[in-house]
């Protein structure tokens, strides 16, 4: 009998083994069942002769499976309506893959692209799409493009280029984040009416405004405990409110590339500016204006620390506003919020980095049908119609519509049907980041922020935006957490400023060197010529 | 196996020639067949999940191509451990990696087998049991969490320990910043974290000891710590030394994920190792080759180490690993 249990326990443990192999093999199938596409197309492409005068329509007859993965760490449930909707409409099963921005959708890509099992059709990185482009991975969409005017149009013709060899089109631009920045500083109007000051017009006033923002006791709460503005120091970025274009800019640095004499240049290697910012942010450093644990700071901290009223001042969309406003009036009921414009610095102005170019891809491994449902289907998105439950949701489940006005219902703000415009791809047009029911009021109120941001005077381009070399790929990481290790020390006064020239230099020979070569190299090549 | 043998004559006797040898191989098989399926899982396991990724130590010979994949990515020979062992950080990340290591096997190592020592002294037995639980839970405790108390304890303006610090007129203690701090605040969270842990083998060997030996001891007229220096500690040798000798395998293995939330530009000098290095380097750069290539020189090192200590530890007359 023990001998029977023992028998049947390997046996059991084998049919394990045995499933988890074949669980791995599971890839083998795919190529069976492209043949069968193949075939099917075949059929379809006898139709589509016979169709070949007026343009080739899908019928949409065939339900198709579409995988796609997008940068948003919580996604939709499965039976969530709008998605429900989608695969009603364009008779698809769409599966969607929520992967969270920052390093782990690099590490996913990565990981797909190794065991050749890309989505469809998926959100990717600058980065991944210059390195990936002239691999063969992505589908060129330059001859079916045409054929998709409400796509077409939804993005300037710029936007298509950017970042494409002459006459192919490798992915769909997205985001009206081109080059308009929704980055605006905010900063608790109500400290600066307690302590009597004036809103920060310059780099010096804020530094001011910060120190008393850190001394005075803005919140009346009769203890230390609050300071001007707290930084990250992330990779790459100088520490400032976590976004040190606003700050950079104003010292007169490159926003991460600059053109000088036809040729890239780095701000690392401007150093004599560089030696200005960290004098400034050390002033910040130890008269407690700047948050004393900056270097320990992840990103998320910046803003956490804002919400919790230990910090006056924080960059961030300025979409976010009114909800940092709610937030933060429930710990502060008197707390009032106000977006200022881009203080002046010793060198002009500073303005908002940019995001960098994004581009959405299609798998180049895929059969006319499903090219041509998944084309339709954004089309339809990019058009008015479309747009609308894309942003909105469904009527009936996440607003209500009486005559002309429209209302939110509580599953409006449950159920996010708006996410596949942030997390994917939206038009290049403005007016999408408002709901059809909001106020006018501040529908105003943002449009002045965009246009303040918009002013030619923060202008403040990357001539390197998008471009690839490989030595930035290869050592970049490495080289910027090199060179802010040293800015940080500076900083914080462990080392004198003359640390930088060493640092800057050693960023050069490095491999920065090469960097800036072959950033101007690809510059002459697909630079954005601004 | 006596009998075995006299199964196995017998059928000799009878039998006769090959025909002979091949009929008692294949009945040995037969018989065998339970034990082996038996084995197969575990056999399995070690073939695909250990021994098969071995062939991706390939890629540190090559130079990489995600879309190529392993076979037709360029092989470029040795270039990836020049590049590694002519980069400008190497002797500050093998410095770092090697002290680090130090640190572990001096003062976390040694820590197990004290509070085992300690805890196998205690005659109470329900305060054995709850101090031993107390002591092992922070094992399940993910570094992410002992890093985000110790960030909120120790936060320079709004920390506890820094607010008590000051309210009783002592300084301030930058605990995060401070790169001096960097490596014992590392080794005690081990410590914390794995002490307990760790003790349960020491624990299980010390049960097995002998009782009479200690009897023995007793009646000899030893007291506590001599039972304890002459009883309980060569009682469980062969386990620290086993343990030992494993632990060496991993020796440049520091643990990425602790290091790394630990890590902040002001204490990179110190804190930067191997692993940390391989993450920047390899994985957030795409240099999957170059990230492999680290790795087999960590794997080298260990391997090298392992063998010398076992080896050492033969010729000193205790039982190696094999």
């Amino acid at each position: 009998m023990k001998k029977l249990m023992l028998l049947l326990l390997a046996f059991i443990l084998l049919g394990f083994v045995v499933a988890g192999c074949s669980g791995g093999n599971g890839n083998n199938d795919v190529p069976d069942s492209q043949n069968d596409d193949q075939e099917q197309q075949q059929g379809n492409d006898q139709q589509a002769e016979e169709k070949a005068d007026n343009q080739v329509v899908d019928d949409m007859s065939e339900e198709i499976e579409i995988s796609m993965m997008v940068r948003r760490g919580k996604g939709w449930p499965d039976d969530h309506p709008t998605l429900a909707f989608l695969e009603d409409k364009f008779n698809i099963d769409l599966n969607i893959e929520y992967v969270r921005g920052g390093s782990a959708y690099h590490e996913k890509l990565n990981v797909l692209a190794a065991s050749n099992s890309l989505p469809d059709i998926y959100w990717i990185f600058v980065q991944e799409y210059n390195k990936w482009r002239d691999k063969g991975v992505f589908l060129d969409l330059a001859p079916y493009v045409g054929d998709y005017p409400n796509l077409k149009a939804a993005f300037s013709e710029e936007s298509w280029t950017v970042l494409n060899p002459e006459g192919k089109i490798f992915g769909i631009p997205t985001g009206s984040k081109l080059n308009k920045p929704l980055g605006t500083m905010i900063i608790r109007k109500d400290w600066l009416d307690t302590l009597g000051l004036e809103v920060p017009e310059t780099l010096d006033e804020l530094l001011e405004v910060s120190k008393a923002f850190a001394a005075d006791d803005p919140d009346g709460n009769g203890s230390n405990d609050t300071m001007g503005f707290s930084a990250a120091a992330t990779n790459g970025q100088i520490p400032f409110m976590n976004n040190g274009g606003f700050f950079m800019g104003g010292f007169g640095l490159h926003n991460d590339w600059g053109l000088v004499d036809g040729k890239i240049e780095g701000w690392v290697q401007q150093t004599d500016k560089i030696k200005e910012v960290a004098g400034w942010l050390n002033e910040a450093y130890v008269t407690g204006a700047l948050d004393q644990e900056f270097a320990v700071n992840k990103p998320s901290d910046v803003k956490k620390k804002f919400l919790s009223g230990k910090t006056g001042m924080v960059i961030n969309n300025m979409f976010n506003m009114d909800r940092f406003e709610k937030d933060i009036k429930e710990i502060t009921p008197d707390a009032e919020l106000m977006a200022i414009s881009y203080p002046e610095g010793p060198h002009g102005f500073g303005g908002p980095k940019g995001p960098n170019i994004q581009k959405v891809v299609m798998n180049a491994e895929m059969d006319e049908n499903k090219r041509k449902r998944i084309l339709t289907m954004l089309d339809w998105w990019m058009t008015e119609e479309g747009q609308f439950p894309m942003e909105h949701g469904i009527e009936g489940v996440h607003y209500t519509k009486e005559g002309d006005s429209y209302k939110p219902l509580p599953a409006y703000a449950k159920q996010k049907p708006g996410l596949l415009t942030s997390a994917l791809m939206q038009a290049e047009d403005f007016d999408l980041f408002f709901k059809v029911w909001d106020d006018e009021q501040y529908i105003q109120k943002m449009n002045e922020l965009i246009d303040i941001n918009t002013q030619p005077k923060y202008a403040w381009d990357n001539a390197a935006l998008g471009l690839h070399s490989e030595t930035l790929e290869a050592e970049g990481a490495n080289l910027g957490s090199k060179f802010l290790q040293a800015f940080v020390k500076v900083v914080v006064g462990d080392e004198p400023a003359s640390t930088l020239d060493a640092a800057s230099e050693e960023w050069f020979n490095n491999g920065g060197e090469q960097i800036v070569e072959e950033l101007t190299k690809a510059y002459d090549l697909y630079g954005t010529g601004k | 196996m006596q009998d075995e043998k006299c199964i196995f004559d017998y059928d000799n006797s009878i039998e006769s020639g090959g025909e002979m040898m091949d009929k008692t191989i294949s009945k040995r098989f037969l018989r065998g067949i339970p034990l082996y399926l038996l084995i197969l899982p575990g056999f399995l396991y070690f073939v695909i999940f250990k021994y098969l990724p071995m062939v991706g130590l390939l890629v540190s010979f090559q130079e990489y191509d995600l879309f190529l994949g392993i076979w037709d990515s360029p092989w470029v020979g040795l270039d990836q451990f020049i590049r590694l062992f002519t980069e400008v950080d190497f002797l500050i990340l093998l410095k770092n990696t090697l002290i680090l290591a130090l640190y572990d096997l001096i003062f976390y190592f040694p820590a197990p087998i004290i509070f085992a020592v300690f805890l196998n002294e205690v005659r109470k037995k329900w305060f054995s049991r709850t101090v031993q639980t107390v002591v092992y839970a922070p094992h399940f405790i993910s570094w992410v969490v002992v890093v985000g108390i110790t960030m909120t304890l120790f936060s320079s303006q709004s920390g506890g320990i820094n607010i008590l610090l000051d309210n009783f007129g002592f300084e301030r203690i930058n605990l995060m910043q401070d790169p001096d701090k960097f490596r014992f605040l590392w080794v005690l969270h081990n410590i914390w974290n794995g002490t307990g842990w760790g003790a349960i083998i020491f624990l299980a060997a010390m049960a097995s000891v002998d009782p009479s030996l200690y009897e023995a001891a007793k009646i000899d007229g030893a007291g506590r710590l001599r039972q304890i220096w002459h009883v309980t500690l060569p009682g469980i040798r062969h386990v620290i030394v086993i343990l030992f000798i494993l632990r060496l395998g991993n020796f440049m293995d520091i643990g990425f994920e602790h290091v790394y939330l630990l890590q902040n530009p002001l204490n990179l000098d110190v804190s930067d190792i191997f692993d940390t290095y391989v993450y920047r380097t390899g994985i957030l750069s795409g240099n999957f080759s170059y990230a492999s290539a680290v790795g087999m020189f960590k794997s080298v090192v260990g391997l090298i180490l392992v063998i010398g200590a076992n080896k050492v530890s033969k010729k000193m007359g205790e039982e190696g690993v094999f």
